[in-house]
């Protein structure tokens, strides 16, 4: 117990002491004549009834009203208790569902902890505070807005269920931040292991955090990392990273799955905080679904599977319509892959091919689906076309991300001139100067386009060392639209792009069985279910795909419970058990209080004094 | 501050009540020697026609008063005595002090009126009957009348009486013993405020009077209805008491008011004095004809 304002106990010495002075001081006494005091006198039994002290003992009026005297000032001084519970008014809970959430070294599992301290901080609001309830995993869902209803509340997290993917905490919290902004006394709670980066770029301002801290242990094997590619040879490889996130050596066996088929089973043994990494060869060149699995008993099961898909090499067709360009023909012929065949005006039927390069010669405008590189020219199907002229353009900047242009430097390219390209609507820049952009892409209606505003025999690109690589993106991205979608592998948490290949209507099933049905008019349509990990099936039209979604998190695999995390500018310490927070009684005094002076009056007029 | 009561006579006694009273007389337990022949037994021997007593014949009796009966039996010579019937004094005295003008009528006035009664009931009888205002330590009396028809003097002589000045029983009590020859019934009325008061009685029983104690006190007297913080002033001494009313006070004052009745009470009753408390907001009628006859003082 304590007292928020104890300064106003201050006031007591004056007060009091202002009180029984007049008490102390001579009453304005009435004077009465009577017929004889003499019966008074006997009667009487105070000698000197204005002796100091004299008149203070047992005046029940004086004690009374320095009762009163303290029981205000105790009020001002808002005296408080710790107590379980909530104070504030405005309320978000914040409930983590990110995959760690899954560990089951807490109960059945922390996720099932959160939700019986969250239902039972519902129970504990005060009959004036309001609560809004926020899950944070990949995505943030408002699951109750704010109510003082206990009951809806608590129906609404007794049916929430943890994701497999990451927590997006800086969303949930920047969600959570506007909705409190502008409430009277704004608390957030945050139901969390703390198993998520540090979120520094916000500002919590006159919101009270409190972060009630969920875990014991990290008892964890996790996948963090698979991946499948091919070599230049065509070889298929599989790349499995797995890391121990407990404190003791850990044994198990890592199956191989392909197709479902058990491929390989390798004994496996990690200290504390190793790393292991496989690279699987000698994959069959068929491709198909490579499942990695750790058979092993776990805190979190969800990290234990990954599922990616062998894309079997195929060779691509590629035109180069060239005047002559021999760094591009080699460049393309050097690539396995591809089978090159070159012309100097583009032939009436392109369709065949999988990739058309137009170097210098306008492609015609009639594109049909496939991918095109188009290098100084420009055609009506573009994604950006020429606007004006650059001269030596000095590369301001380029897209690290874009598949064409990763890990390529053009950095110091020289350029002799080029064309500042203006881009569609569908267009991306690629590689930016001063003078505007001079490199661009873009995907539309089964077509993918690259295209450089300059003429390469006339740059020193086709010298430097990014210019194979920025082939060999070209070719890859370019030849990734040849109207069958490859299976993906993507991570729980991000949007899936599905090719709807002209169908009005997509239906995806996710791994528990449950279906989504998409609508869209676009060559694409976007799914953002992917919080469960697994297989997705795809079904457009009368075909079938499937993608699979893999948790791949190193910070969700690391399940050991933060006991302070960083919000905005604060670092907020983690509490157990609940929240204890101080209940002021100040009410209970002031009802006192009232009673007191009641009292007074009817002891006054009753002649109790 | 002189508080003065314009009474007459019509304001004392109504002339039905008076004629009420003609039926009554006043008790004496004792006989009292008087000066001159009244309707009261003496203790002297005279010639009426009530025996009293025998003594022995001596040269120069009247051989009328001889009882032969009595020589014829003993061959000696008795002479016969008989009662002398002589005239009883009775004394009213009034407490004139300060405080007596206090109630609703005053005690003075409801002591007047007391007096007055007594004083003609007695008067009626052929009594002689004295008056005296009590005041401070001096009695101001007026000397005894005989006959009805001082009946009006001693109502003029009551209406000029004020209540001024200090209870002083003792001292005037006193005084008035001093001045009076003849003792008789004494009639003390007060609300006895004199923590002496007892000397006073005392000198009253000392001269042979017979005392009769009628204690007047007022309603406020016996039940205080005053509140509050109040600074009480006594009326004769000026004396001042501060005090705060409360209940509890109001308990101890009544059981002051209580012990203050009783002590009086059995003072009166261990001397033989007649003791007769009332307050002014009885029916005065009721006391004399009614109460005072209970209590023998009259009949």
């Amino acid at each position: 117990m304590g007292l928020l304002a104890p300064l106003a106990l201050i006031w007591l010495v004056p007060l009091a002491g202002a009180v029984i002075l007049l008490y102390l001081l001579k009453l304005k006494r009435k004077e009465k004549l009577v017929s004889s005091v003499l019966l008074w006198r006997q009667a009487i039994q105070d000698v000197q009834a204005n002796a100091p002290f004299q008149k203070l003992r047992k005046n029940l009026l004086l004690f009374i009203q320095l009762g009163v005297l303290l029981l205000a000032v105790a009020a001002l001084a808002r005296p408080f208790a710790r107590a379980m519970g909530l104070t504030g008014q405005n309320i978000v809970l914040i409930i983590d569902s990110s995959a760690s959430m899954k560990a089951t070294d807490v109960g059945r599992s922390r996720f099932e902890e959160a939700k019986r301290l969250a239902l039972s901080t519902v129970d504990r609001m005060g009959h004036r505070d309001s609560m809004l309830v926020i899950t944070a995993s990949s995505k943030t869902r408002v699951v109750s807005s704010f109510t003082t209803d206990k009951r809806a509340l608590a129906a609404a997290i007794s049916a929430l269920e943890p994701r497999d993917a990451r927590a997006n905490l800086r969303q949930a919290m920047v969600l959570a931040l506007s909705l409190v902004a502008k409430k009277r006394n704004p608390q957030i709670v945050l139901i969390s292991d703390g198993g998520f980066a540090p979120v520094t770029d916000i500002r919590l301002g006159q919101a009270k955090v409190n972060f009630i801290r969920i875990g014991k242990r990290s008892d964890n094997i996790g996948l963090i990392a698979l991946d499948a590619r091919g070599t230049l040879s065509g070889a298929q490889q599989v790349f499995i990273g797995v890391r121990n996130f407990s404190k003791r050596k850990r044994d198990f066996n890592l199956e191989v799955y392909l197709n479902d088929q058990l491929l390989d089973i390798r004994e496996e043994s990690l200290e504390p905080g190793a790393l292991k990494q496989e690279i699987l060869s000698g994959l069959p060149e068929a491709g198909g679904r490579v499942k990695a699995k750790l058979d092993i008993s776990d805190d979190l099961s969800a990290d234990n599977v990954g599922n990616v898909y062998l894309t079997p090499p195929k060779r691509l067709s590629v035109l180069l319509v060239t005047k002559g360009n021999l760094f591009l023909e080699r460049a393309f012929n050097l690539n396995p892959r591809t089978q090159v065949t070159k012309a100097a005006e583009p032939p009436a039927d392109i369709s065949h091919y999988d990739i058309a390069v137009f170097d210098g010669v306008r492609p015609p405008d009639r594109l049909p689906p496939g991918g095109y590189l188009l290098i100084n020219t420009d055609c009506r199907a573009a994604p950006a076309h020429p606007a004006g002229a650059v001269s030596r353009p000095s590369i301001a900047d380029w897209s690290k991300k874009h598949p064409a242009t990763a890990f390529v430097d053009f950095s110091n390219l020289h350029v002799g001139g080029a064309k500042a390209l203006t881009l569609g609507s569908w267009g991306q820049e690629l590689v930016e100067c001063e003078g505007g952009t001079i490199a661009a892409a873009g995907e539309s209606e089964c077509r993918r386009f690259v295209v450089l505003g300059w003429d390469l025999l006339e740059s020193d690109f086709p010298l430097r060392v990014g210019f194979p690589i920025f082939i060999t993106n070209c070719i890859e991205w370019l030849g990734g639209t040849n109207g069958e979608a490859a299976n993906l592998a993507v991570r729980t948490g991000e949007i899936v792009p599905i090719d709807t290949q002209g169908q009005r209507e997509v239906t995806v099933k996710d791994p528990s069985g449950e279906s989504a049905k998409l609508s869209g008019t676009g060559a694409s349509v976007y799914f953002d279910g992917t919080d469960r990990a697994g297989v997705y099936k795809v079904k457009v039209g009368r075909k079938e795909r499937e993608f699979a979604c893999n948790l791949l998190a190193p910070d969700e695999s690391d399940t050991t419970p933060r006991g302070k995390i960083e919000l905005g500018e604060r670092r907020v310490a983690g509490t157990t058990g609940g929240i204890r927070t101080n209940r002021e009684f100040w009410r209970v005094i002031l009802l006192a209080l009232l009673a007191l002076v009641t009292f007074e009056w009817y002891a006054f007029h009753r002649r109790l004094v | 501050m002189n508080v003065t009561e314009e009474t007459t006579s019509q304001e004392l006694l109504s002339p039905d009540f008076l004629r009420k009273l003609e039926q009554l007389t006043l008790v004496a337990k004792r006989v009292f020697p008087g000066r001159m022949r009244g309707e009261r037994r003496s203790s002297k021997r005279g010639a009426s026609v009530e025996f009293a007593d025998y003594r022995n014949y001596t040269v120069g009796d009247d051989f009328r008063r001889v009882d032969w009966n009595v020589y014829a039996r003993l061959e000696k010579l008795f002479l016969k005595l008989f009662v002398e019937e002589e005239d009883l004094h009775v004394y009213l005295l009034i407490d004139a002090s300060r405080s007596m003008t206090f109630g609703e009528p005053s005690k003075l006035l409801y002591a007047k009126r007391a007096a007055a009664a007594l004083g003609y009931i007695a008067l009626s009888s052929l009594d002689r009957v004295g008056f005296a205002a009590l005041s401070g330590p001096s009695a101001v009396t007026l000397s005894p009348k005989r006959g009805k028809g001082h009946i009006f003097a001693i109502f003029d002589w009551l209406g000029d009486v004020e209540g001024e000045g200090e209870t002083n029983l003792a001292a005037s009590l006193r005084d008035f013993t001093l001045r009076t020859r003849t003792p008789g019934i004494a009639v003390v009325i007060s609300d006895c405020f004199d923590p002496n008061y007892e000397k006073g009685i005392f000198a009253l029983l000392s001269r042979r009077f017979e005392v009769s104690l009628i204690h007047v006190l007022d309603d406020e007297e016996m039940r205080p209805t005053i509140v509050g913080d109040l600074k009480l002033i006594d009326s004769e001494t000026a004396a001042e008491r501060e005090i705060s009313i409360t209940p509890a006070l109001l308990r101890r004052y009544d059981r002051a008011v209580s012990e203050f009745c009783s002590d009086i009470e059995s003072f009166c009753l261990r001397y033989g004095v007649n003791y007769i408390r009332t307050t002014v907001s009885s029916d005065f009628e009721d006391l004399v004809l009614t109460y005072l006859r209970r209590r023998g003082m009259v009949k």
